[in-house]
């Protein structure tokens, strides 16, 4: 884009991890993509680093993103994504005969999952992508945050967002990857260090699951719900470090969304347009020049 | 040095660890007993919950290495719960039973049994509080009395693992989830000064076993994610805090008791290296 013709202020935005729910955000990038706002950085965890990432590799149009999301949809419930165990490391947990252990594997075997990651990134690098693009991934030996913004996309798209144990970690240049809302599900710190850019923050919580239909729901949920905790006060602590207005659009879920029940994304892309309709004026008059 | 609560500061232990490692804690107490010093204050979480209770039931550090060594067996966690495997992504007919998850922990509630009888948290020797972590919302929680048995579990039910507890219709896991040095607890307790070991075990380069080098991710994903926590807790705390550093260089898992003699070692190690600190604090 040519800097001179610019008529919005230098930006940046920040999607937070929540599973399926963060699929909320695309009515967001929908009313950037109609108001030609342009970020100078996206920063995407777990959940939160799909529509950023089909949006900074063009896919712009509302019809169009929601036609992704639905495509991602059916791909789930066809290839039954997270339905295959890895019966040899469940029993090397006891460590039982025929069990094995090694950081390549986990509760779930990840090769569905991948897949539809790589389907999301079209082969894409993430230097290629025409907005710098930062994802947040966990390093699984040291807990350290690490942030990936060149390399294979799929790879950092399945690292930030592979929940361990549940789904394995992945070597990308010598780490072993896993979930970056294990450090903090809302990569905001790493926007204030990068920048001085206001901050549009997109996050997306609800309601506790309290009946569960069955482990892997009652695992992740408490997760979810554990690193949402941890991350008020990293939020906190970014929020007072930065010299620019921050704007948070938070999607509050009144109902339990599991962090991957496709079968809610009307509700969820719902709850995009509700929050949004409420901010899109704050969010030109920040802008604008 | 006992302390008197009309002249001295008031001073506050934090007994941490995961498993095992809790056994380092002893170090602490060994010191603790050689100059007659009794906190104001104790809080546990995880493997230190259990060194926090027996403690706090009047046992010295030989009794408690001693009592732990003797129910302590390798096998405590090695069955499979199949319920756990079987409706890991199936729904069972009647509801999911949140007491079950991938290994069984029916030996684990029988050491606690051993343990702790039927005592109870608010009748222990020191005031004392242990960490857990509220399964229904994520949210570190604090108790302060009931069956010490129980409580002791829920702090160092390792998720997925091991399954939580329901303690008054509500459902407890481990307390390093939410805070693996639960020092804000002494912070709200008004305690001016603190101590607590600090486990900062190195990056298991040869992992050998899913639960250690899960929990190994879980105490250090956790740990740093509360550095913000303790910096906020710091700011309100106007006196010391002194978080020593240990480092057991486990090769085995958690509850496996030939780590025993390295736990301990690393904690005396860590006492003895910040014993004028320990003691210069305590003295006041």
């Amino acid at each position: 884009m040519d800097s001179s013709s610019k008529k919005y202020r230098d930006f940046s935005v920040v999607v937070g991890g929540g599973g399926i729910k963060a699929m909320a955000a695309v009515p967001f990038f929908a009313f950037l993509s109609k108001n030609g706002l342009i970020p100078n950085q996206l920063f995407g965890c777990s959940g939160g680093t799909f529509v950023p990432s089909f949006w900074a590799n063009g896919i712009r149009e509302e019809q169009k993103m929601i036609e992704e999301v639905y495509a991602f949809q059916r791909l789930v419930v066809k290839e039954k994504l997270f339905n295959q165990l890895d019966y040899r490391t469940l029993l090397g947990m006891a460590n039982y005969p025929f069990g094995r252990f090694s950081k390549k594997h986990a509760i779930l075997f990840p090769n569905k999952f991948f897949e539809m990651c790589q389907r999301m990134a079209g082969g894409k690098k993430l230097e290629d992508l025409p907005i710098p693009t930062i994802l947040q991934a966990t390093d699984l030996d040291t807990a350290d945050p690490v942030f990936l913004e060149k390399g294979d996309l799929a790879s950092a798209i399945y690292a930030s967002s592979a929940l361990y144990p549940v789904l394995p970690p992945i070597e990308i240049d010598g780490k072993w990857l896993v979930d970056g809302g294990y450090h903090s599900e809302i990569p905001l710190m790493e926007a204030v260090r990068r920048s001085n850019d206001i901050i549009i923050v997109l996050s997306f919580d609800q309601v506790p699951e309290q009946q569960p239909s069955n482990f892997f729901k009652l695992f992740t949920g408490f997760i979810n719900q554990v690193v949402h905790y941890h991350t008020h006060s990293h939020t906190s602590l970014a929020v007072n470090t930065h010299q620019n207005e921050i704007l948070f659009l938070r999607h509050f879920f009144k109902t339990p969304i599991s962090i991957w029940d496709v079968n809610k994304l009307p509700e969820v892309i719902d709850m995009g347009y509700q929050v949004l309709k409420n901010k899109e004026q704050e969010i030109l008059n920040m802008l604008l020049l | 040095m006992e302390n008197s609560p009309q002249t001295s500061k008031k001073i506050g232990v934090a007994f941490t660890g995961s498993g095992l490692q809790g056994l380092a804690n002893i170090a602490l107490i060994e010191l603790f007993e050689e100059v007659n010093f009794k906190p104001d204050f104790v809080v546990g979480c995880s493997g230190g919950a259990a060194i926090a209770g027996l403690w706090g039931q009047g046992l010295n550090a030989i009794e408690i290495q001693e009592k732990i060594s003797h129910y302590l067996n390798r096998d405590i966690i090695r069955h499979v719960d199949l319920y756990g495997f079987l409706f890991f992504y199936k729904k069972p007919r009647n509801g999911y039973k949140k007491n079950h998850a991938l290994l069984k922990a029916n030996r684990l509630h029988k050491l606690y049994n051993h343990l702790f009888d039927d005592i109870k948290l608010e009748n222990l020797q020191f005031p004392t509080a242990i960490q857990t972590t509220e399964v229904g919302n994520g949210v570190g929680a604090v108790f302060k009395q009931g069956l010490l048995k129980d409580i002791v579990y829920a702090s160092s039910a390792m998720l997925p693992f091991i399954p939580p507890i329901c303690i008054d219709n509500k459902w407890y896991a481990d307390g390093s989830f939410t805070a693996p040095i639960p020092i804000m607890e002494l912070v709200n307790r008004g305690m001016d000064h603190i101590i607590s070991l600090s486990f900062t075990e190195p990056s298991l380069k040869k992992p050998k076993n899913f639960l250690s080098y899960y929990s190994n991710f879980v105490s250090q994903v956790f740990t740093k994610a509360q550095r913000s926590q303790i910096t906020f807790a710091i700011e309100f705390h106007h006196g010391e805090t002194l978080l020593l550093p240990v480092k057991p260089h486990m090769e085995g898992d958690i509850f496996d008791r030939r780590e025993i003699n390295r736990i301990m070692t690393a904690g005396r190690d860590t006492v003895q290296q910040y014993r004028d600190e320990i003691l210069r604090l305590i003295e006041r």
